[in-house]
């Protein structure tokens, strides 16, 4: 059966479409590129008219529609092989409008394709730089179109197609554009007369981007030629790579490529003589292997394969991946998930820390597994301190404090949050719930009005709408209930961590994760007498035997002051933990006192114990704050 | 023929869709006034105020609203919805022609049932005494540590266009603040920005420059402004600001480890300053007297511990300054804060010098973060001050006199307690003032769903006509040092400087 090569390589299209569409969906994960961004898009006019005062505003604004539905993994992930693909395509409708038949087709759309995707596998990627790039296609193929049948007719619409795309998509798609359409302006004109198109569009862009920045947009120059923007926040600051260079690159790149082969007089490929056929039968030019359609494809098909696969390899960072489906599962509170996840991440880090005794905080374990994870931050694993890191921890701080009830501290926080983010959903939602548990309802009211434009938001504002208008509902919702009764209520400033979990515990009794956070406070501060003073409240939680961690703390505070706090009765403090102890001491003096030539036996003994941490890990011993790991 | 059988058809449809508009028969009365918002009842209007549009917080299905001051003068919107948005001209023209009278806005709805409901009409007065025709403000988030998009704009009262003065995305997101004009002229304005591109842009006529303001000799630079009436001065407080965060009510607290007062003369480039403003306590807000004679300013007690500088309270003084001889004359105590158990601060004089407008908290001086804060009157000529009846439960704050002196504006949270919001009032010459009504917007909606906070509300008598991107150009450009004058006391403010802090 004979393979037409537009039949083959639309086949091979295909197929990597499919291929793209799986990488996007489960190496990329478009989900996570939606939390991390906390993308959010709202219905309105005010919203628009945000996006329609810079040059690229409106393809931020489409970009944004669409990067919403990044929420669902598939269909996210189709959007993005949609939108790359479109890309492709205009790409060899230029093409071949421009020289004829293409011979690597599918090279020219497997290209576009691959890098349209890999932008992607940078997490703080925003995606208006794709939108962007996808209208300097269409305009370029516009422009092809009538430049093909009315030449003079698109010299003269240039300068409109130029100003439109500058204020659509910004700078550098106009880039992009002039030296499209400069290239396919000269080919498909072959007089000389048609060189003069090269000054012409450039001095015409130069003049659009100077009156557009002298004299029309309140913008910084960097931003009106730059592929992306330089703006805040500092947690999403993308840092253009490689990638989107080529990526914005690549149309001029294969125009010129084909307008240079075009230059070259063409020489006949001659196909070796016929064989000598049977009689009846019609004789076939025999065709070299390397020239064959079946070849060509299969060899441009497995070195796109091979660069994919590469490239991903190169770009995509695992372990941003891995530290953002952390986030990604404490924002959805599946606590079991991300314990069980934070295992897969070998490299420590201080947010999978942050995050790890959250999730064990909220399944109750925290007094018991908390060395589990390797608290190499002390007490900065326990609350990271948010002045210190510029944005990024604002939410996951503002969400700690509510989930201890501290909603002042959790509303601070948010504020923080969402002048970085104002369109958060995310952020927006923890307003919502703080307001309802301050009982503050018009605020909550007003929070949930912006939220109802969102589209993905409507259930989630439709539930607590209905607790606005009927605050029996809020009363009767156990979450709010509860908070209610956690919240502080005496008027202090300058409550710092410690002060402020005192008063978390001191305003109700009953607040366990507040009480474990102090003790933990406290374990990891190594504030042996603090801890103690606290630690005669365990009653109050009907613990009849104290947890791990509380145990081993004791033992240390007992061997310390060598006397048993009064509160202490023979079944507080387990007999295995008292004799584990002494063995641990056993050890250490064994090696006498050698603590780093002993610290190989204890780690595979006690390596997740209290003690342990305190002669190892406690960063006042190890003095490791000032190196703290960036999610960057 | 064709042309005037669509002529007749369009009439024939326009006169089809005019009678389904039914007019309302018969209706209910109901004793009472219908529920708006925002609150535009019982209100004193200037003539030239943009239309005070509003939602009909009641159930219905259709509704009509007649504004009138006459049988004459009226007004008709008919709407499905209960957002009642006029035409801006037809309003101007009822202001117009009832200036001095009552405006009385009689609202009818529609019931499931098809019968109408006509509620008490809500009675209004215009004035007949305009109010500067444009608000300049900043709009910003309510985050406390860090900022995102910031921007001065300056709204025209007459319609609901805004416009941006300045916005920090066309200068790297630095942050903006303190704009400032010169008797609520438009050509004479003042702006500092922080951070990245800092200084302060002087705007005077079009003409732009931009200065640093920190000398060796004093504090910082310079933070809250007044500008002298001769338009050639400018007086600041210089401060050494933190913030403490609250668990209560007072979210945030700013207060100042130390502060003085300094005058920037802009024609020469050179900072004065005396030993009597820059002394160990606080001295902060400056505000010109009307006739230049005198800054008025507050004043706190030395800080000795955190407690201190947190609940310190601020008193009210005054002190001649004479800008062409540069001679200081002697401090005097307008009204003490043991005197009104209150802290004072935002000290503003009424054009004509008869008021002392002022905000009073328990404490401290930045009082937009306290719900107590209230808006307090003197009057200068009698010494007597009241709190003004104006006041909310929550925050009422920074205001600001119109050019004539009556009309006022003022940041009020009364609306949720969170969003700070400007709001207008009257103040007659004896000192009563009108009840409040917020900036009207085109969608009434608007304040429920806008998260960003009005901050300074400065009344300006027209528009800024210096183009953004001039002041983003002069913005960019690099700072010329302000000098310190040669009368001022070097070696005083030397010590004065050194000398330990707490």
């Amino acid at each position: 059966m004979k393979l037409k090569l537009f039949n083959l390589s639309s086949l091979y299209i295909l197929l990597i479409l499919l291929a793209g569409w799986y990488a996007a969906a489960s190496v990329i994960q478009p989900l996570l590129h939606f939390s991390f961004q906390q993308i959010g898009f709202y219905s309105g006019w005010e919203f628009l008219a945000n996006y329609s005062s810079y040059p690229g505003g409106i393809a931020d604004y489409l970009a944004g529609y669409l990067s919403q539905f990044f929420a669902f993994n598939t269909f996210g992930s189709f959007i993005i092989v949609a939108v790359a693909s479109i890309q492709g395509f205009i790409a060899l409708d230029i093409l071949k409008r421009f020289s004829g038949e293409l011979k690597f087709r599918f090279t020219v759309f497997a290209v576009i394709f691959l890098l349209g995707i890999l932008v992607l596998s940078d997490y703080r990627y925003p995606y208006y730089a794709s939108i962007r790039l996808l209208l300097a296609y269409l305009f370029t193929w516009g422009f092809t179109v009538i430049n093909s049948r009315w030449p003079k007719a698109s010299i003269l619409l240039w300068p409109v197609l130029a100003a439109l795309l500058f204020y659509l998509a910004s700078g550098s798609s106009l880039f992009v554009f002039a030296l499209s359409t400069a290239i396919i302006a000269i080919a498909q004109n072959k007089q000389r007369i048609w060189l003069l198109v090269i000054p012409a569009f450039a001095a015409f862009a130069a003049l659009i981007f100077y009156s557009g920045y002298q004299f029309i947009f309140q913008i910084t120059l960097k931003n009106l030629y730059g592929i992306t923007m330089v703006r805040p926040p500092e947690q999403l600051a993308y840092t253009p790579g490689l990638p989107i260079y080529a990526y914005y690159a690549v149309l001029p790149g294969f125009l010129m490529i084909v307008w240079i082969y075009l230059q070259f007089p063409k020489s006949e490929v001659l196909p070796e003589p016929a064989a000598k056929s049977k009689k009846g039968e019609k004789a076939v030019a025999k065709i070299r292997f390397y020239n064959k359609d079946l070849f060509l494809l299969s060899i441009q098909l497995i070195a796109f394969v091979l660069l994919g696969y590469f490239l991903l390899d190169k770009y995509h960072d695992t372990l941003k991946k891995k530290l953002i489906t952390i986030e990604y599962l404490a924002e959805n509170e599946q606590w079991a998930d991300l314990l069980n996840y934070s295992k897969s991440i070998e490299k420590y880090d201080f947010r999978v820390n942050f995050q790890v005794n959250r999730a064990h905080a909220h399944l109750g374990d925290l007094p018991e597994r908390l060395f589990s994870y390797p608290q190499l931050l002390g007490i900065s694993g326990l609350f990271i301190d948010p002045t210190t890191m510029v944005g990024s921890s604002f939410v996951p701080t503002s969400d700690l404090y509510f989930d201890l009830g501290f909603m002042g501290e959790s509303q601070r926080w948010a504020f923080e949050a969402e002048t970085l983010l104002p369109n958060s959903p995310r952020i927006l939602k923890r307003l919502v719930m703080i307001n309802l548990v301050n009982r503050k309802y018009q605020l909550a009211g007003q929070f949930l009005k912006v939220l109802d434009k969102n589209l993905l938001c409507r259930d989630w504002v439709s539930k607590y709408s209905k607790y606005v208008s009927d605050t029996t509902l809020a009363a009767s919702d156990k979450l709010i209930a509860e908070k209610r009764r956690f919240t502080p209520k005496t008027e202090l400033y300058n409550v710092g961590t410690l002060q402020g979990l005192r008063l978390l515990f001191d305003t109700n009794r009953d607040n366990r994760m507040a009480y474990d956070y102090l003790l933990t406070f406290f374990i990891l501060d190594s504030q042996l007498p603090q801890f103690v003073e606290y630690l005669q409240y365990y009653s109050h939680f009907n613990l009849k035997k104290l947890p791990r961690t509380w145990e081993e703390t004791l033992a240390v505070y007992i061997m310390k002051t060598k006397a048993f706090p009064s509160f202490v009765k023979e079944e507080t403090i387990s007999k295995t933990c008292l004799q584990q102890f002494t063995e641990f001491n056993k050890v250490v003096r064994s090696y006498k006192n050698d603590l780093p030539a002993a610290q190989s036996i204890l780690h595979r003994d006690y390596g997740d114990s209290f003690w342990y941490y305190l002669l190892y890990l406690n960063p006042k011993v190890t003095n490791v704050l000032k190196t703290k790991t960036d999610v960057r | 023929m064709i042309k005037k059988s669509i002529y007749l058809f369009a009439a024939l449809i326009l006169i089809t869709l005019n009678s389904c508009q039914s007019k309302i028969g018969n209706f209910a009365e109901v004793s009472r006034l219908p529920a708006i918002f925002p609150d535009y009842t019982d209100i004193l209007i200037p003539p030239n105020m943009a239309p005070l549009n509003f939602t009909v917080q009641e159930p219905g299905t259709e509704y009509e609203v007649r504004i009138h001051t006459g049988e004459d003068n009226r007004l008709v919107v008919r709407s499905k919805s209960p957002s009642i948005q006029m035409g801006i001209n037809s309003w101007h023209n009822l202001l117009k022609k009832g200036m001095g009278e009552k405006l009385f806005i009689d609202v009818f709805v529609r019931q499931k049932d098809g019968n109408w409901q006509k509620f008490q009409p809500i009675t209004n007065e215009i004035s007949k005494e305009g109010i500067d025709n444009h608000l300049a403000y900043r709009l910003i988030n309510t985050a406390y540590g860090v900022w995102n998009n910031l921007g001065i704009y300056q709204r025209n009262l007459e319609n609901f266009d805004q416009k941006p003065i300045l916005e920090n995305k066309s200068f790297e997101y630095g942050c903006l603040n303190c704009h400032s004009f010169r008797h609520n002229d438009p050509n004479s304005m003042m702006i500092h920005t922080r951070a990245i591109h800092g200084g302060t842009i002087i705007i005077q006529d079009g003409k732009l420059r931009k200065i640093d303001t920190k000398n060796k000799y004093t504090l910082s630079a310079g933070t809250y402004p007044c500008w002298h009436p001769d338009g050639k001065h400018i007086a600041y407080s210089v401060n050494k600001i933190n913030w403490h965060f609250g668990t209560g009510e007072t979210r945030m607290e700013v207060s100042d480890e130390y502060s003085d007062i300094v005058v920037y003369d802009i024609e020469k480039n050179t900072l004065t300053t005396s030993p009597k403003v820059s002394t160990a306590s606080r001295e902060n807000l400056p505000n010109w007297s009307p006739d230049g004679k005198f800054i008025y300013f507050t004043s706190a007690p030395v800080v000795t511990n955190l407690d201190d500088r947190i609940q310190g309270k601020y008193d009210l003084l005054r002190i001649a300054y004479d800008v062409n001889t540069n001679v200081w004359g002697s401090v005097d105590t307008i009204i003490s804060s043991r005197e009104i158990g209150k802290s004072i601060s935002f000290p503003k004089i009424s054009p004509n010098g008869k008021f002392l407008m002022f905000c009073t908290s328990d404490n401290g001086y930045f009082t937009i973060h306290h719900p107590q804060t209230d808006l307090n009157l003197l009057n200068l000529e009698t010494g007597e001050y009241h709190k003004m009846e104006i006041n909310s439960p929550q925050t009422d704050s920074y205001h600001c006199f119109s050019d004539a002196g009556h009309w006022f504006v003022f940041s009020s949270k009364r609306i949720d307690g969170l969003f700070t919001r400007p709001f207008f009032s009257y103040l007659d010459d004896s000192g009563k003032a009108t009840k409040p009504f917020v900036l009207p917007q085109e969608d009434p909606e608007f304040y429920n769903t806008f998260l960003k906070n009005y901050n300074i509300p400065e009344l300006i008598t027209g528009e800024v006509t210096v183009s953004p991107l001039d002041i983003r150009d002069k913005v960019l450009e690099t700072a010329v040092a302000a000098k310190l004058d040669p009368s001022v006391d070097t070696l005083y403010m030397k010590s004065h400087l050194s000398a330990p802090k707490k």
